[in-house]
């Protein structure tokens, strides 16, 4: 028996199978506890303690919340579409968990000394970013259907307004995703992460398009300030308007679960995900050279290549903290920022983030044609093209919203 | 209508014109600097928040608007002279009094019944400024509770009762004027 667990533990479909448990397991705990941590820093940023009564400074609080949330009455509206209203919210979850099967949590390992290297992922797939795109897309999915399945206009409205939404910011995710294959020239994560390793991380190189991923990645999760399909003031609770309970929660569990694999997806992309430092080779090799920092040079080296099960569990360790710091950039960003109108979101991704990402991915399509796409002319391309942006956008003169063209001429002004 | 107004009668507002820097979104970064400032500042919190059951504010006795209580006179009777000033003076129409003839020599008249649905009072301390013998006073008492709603309509024992309670931390501010 133990001979066979060991067999199949050894094996690449165990190890993806014991990855794939800790995955889930972690998200589904971690978006419970994440509500808490978003509660939190919502109260930091106002000047209050947030939850603190049950357990120490509140930490239970997720365990209260969610057996209220099991014992409340859960309403079905009368004349919903009965099917696919208790269908939205599960695709809310399951939809925002996808994204984390491909995210490569901590590189190659082997169990002992010549054994086969094991990839530390649930999934190695060669179109790892196209599934990335795929699954994220479907997120509107859920949306949608709670907002139409409630047979609410202010749900309906919602839905909608989360489906342009997404469908507007499809585009300059595409193009962001476009100049990160361009410049690493894979489509697998773990490959991606491993040219950043060898050069610089791809968020350093081209923090444009790191800005506008996570500005996309914001939009697609439906996140402040990108929530219009729930803003409160105009919709009253948008598209869960109808929900209650469990099925209400599962949708912030999808929200929260979404925010982790788009976070995971992110550190993949742009913050070299497992390496704990940019550089850390070419540090680890110089630190190594000077006597009295030697063992740390030498630990940035395990860390980042060894095929041990330890380094393989630091460098999970590490990339869960990078998703943890991103995670709470999200949250920062929306407690600080107002919700965006309608218009100026559309303005937004269409004149500027569009254009924007065009440009970006012609300049990586350059750089790659030049034989350098992981240079420093990365980094200038960047800055130069945000100049040329905020010249363009001063020299366009002040935008007009629409709103101000259809507002009523005064009449009889002498 | 409308047809002769003045140029001088519109005020119009342009837009101010956005700089560079405010074209690329960057003033999100002040922002951002703000609140996390906030986010790691604890000392901050700490003179903020009261944490309400074991710490508590410290109330303004003498103008805090609690509930209501029902002043006794020297000799310990009602000091009310039943005259519906208050139930008169009241916007929400919370208080309701039957008038009656006072037992006693001092008064004609005064209330057989004095009820006061708390939860119907927005604590406005109208009757309290309506009464002409300073009979109805509001406390600083707040944390009253009741399991039903006809327990929360006070009546005239209970809101003697709570002068009796509060008389030590806010006595009688004119006990002058009811001496008759």
């Amino acid at each position: 028996m133990i001979d066979w667990l060991k067999e199949i533990l050894a094996s690449q479909f165990g190890l993806s199978m014991l990855v794939m448990l800790l995955a889930v397991g972690g998200v589904m705990g971690a978006a419970a506890w994440l509500i808490l941590f978003e509660r939190k820093v919502a109260a930091w940023t106002q000047d209050r303690y947030g939850p603190n009564r049950v357990g120490p400074r509140g930490l239970f609080q997720p365990i209260a919340d969610g057996l209220k949330l099991f014992l409340k009455e859960d309403i079905i509206p009368g004349k919903v579409d009965r099917a696919l209203f208790i269908f939205a919210p599960c695709i809310a979850l399951i939809i925002g968990m996808l994204g984390v099967a491909i995210v490569p949590f901590g590189g190659v390992m082997r169990w002992s000394d010549g054994g086969p290297l094991l990839k530390v992922q649930v999934a190695s797939i060669d179109i790892g970013l196209l599934y990335v795109v795929a699954v994220g897309s479907l997120g509107v999915y859920s949306v949608v259907l709670g907002g139409w399945a409630s047979n609410n206009k202010y749900a309906t409205y919602g839905g909608m307004r989360a489906a342009a939404q997404m469908l507007s910011y499809e585009v300059p995710l595409g193009l962001c995703l476009l100049v990160c294959i361009l410049s690493t020239g894979q489509l697998r994560l773990e490959g991606m992460v491993e040219r950043q390793i060898q050069s610089c991380w791809l968020g350093i190189l081209q923090p444009l398009v790191f800005v506008l991923f996570f500005t996309t990645a914001l939009a697609e999760a439906n996140r402040a300030p990108f929530d219009l399909a729930e803003c409160e003031q105009e919709l009253v609770g948008g598209f869960h308007t109808e929900y209650s309970a469990m099925k209400w929660a599962l949708f912030f569990f999808g929200e929260y679960a979404h925010m982790v694999s788009t976070s995971a997806v992110m550190v993949a992309l742009f913050l070299g995900g497992w390496e704990p430092i940019p550089f850390s080779l070419k540090i680890g090799g110089w630190l190594e050279s000077v006597s009295p920092l030697a063992w740390l040079g030498a630990m940035l080296k395990w860390i980042t290549l060894d095929p041990s099960p330890w380094a393989a569990l630091v460098r999970g360790g590490v990339y869960v903290g990078k998703v943890g710091c991103l995670i709470f950039c999200y949250m920062w960003v929306r407690w600080t920022l107002p919700r965006f109108r309608f218009d100026q979101l559309m303005r937004l991704a269409w004149k500027a983030m569009v254009p924007t990402g065009m440009a970006l991915a012609v300049w990586a399509g350059f750089l790659v044609y030049w034989g350098r796409p992981m240079s420093a002319w990365a980094l200038a391309g960047n800055g130069i093209l945000l100049l040329l942006c905020g010249m363009i956008s001063v020299a366009s003169g002040r935008p007009t919203t629409g709103r101000q063209d259809s507002l009523p001429k005064v009449e009889g002004v002498s | 209508m409308g047809r002769n107004w003045k140029e001088t009668d519109v005020l119009v507002v342009d837009q101010p014109e956005l700089n560079m820097a405010e074209r690329l979104y960057l003033p999100i970064l002040d922002g951002l600097r703000v609140t996390l400032k906030h986010v790691v500042s604890p000392g901050r919190r700490k003179r903020m928040v009261v944490q309400y059951p074991e710490q508590q504010r410290v109330l303004r006795t003498e103008t805090y608007r609690g509930v209501h209580r029902l002043n006794r006179d020297e000799q310990g009777r009602v000091a009310c002279t039943g005259c519906f000033m208050c139930e008169t003076a009241c916007p929400a129409h919370c208080i309701h009094i039957e008038a009656g003839e006072a037992p006693w020599p001092d008064r004609e008249k005064y209330p057989i019944k004095f009820e006061i649905d708390e939860l119907r009072c927005i604590y406005c301390g109208m009757c309290e400024e309506a009464c002409p013998v300073d009979a109805i006073e509001l406390t600083p008492e707040y944390d009253m509770v009741g399991r039903s709603r006809s327990e929360m309509v006070f009546d005239k024992e209970k809101l003697l009762a709570v002068f009796d309670a509060t008389k030590n931390v806010k006595p009688r501010k004119n006990p002058a004027i009811t001496g008759y």
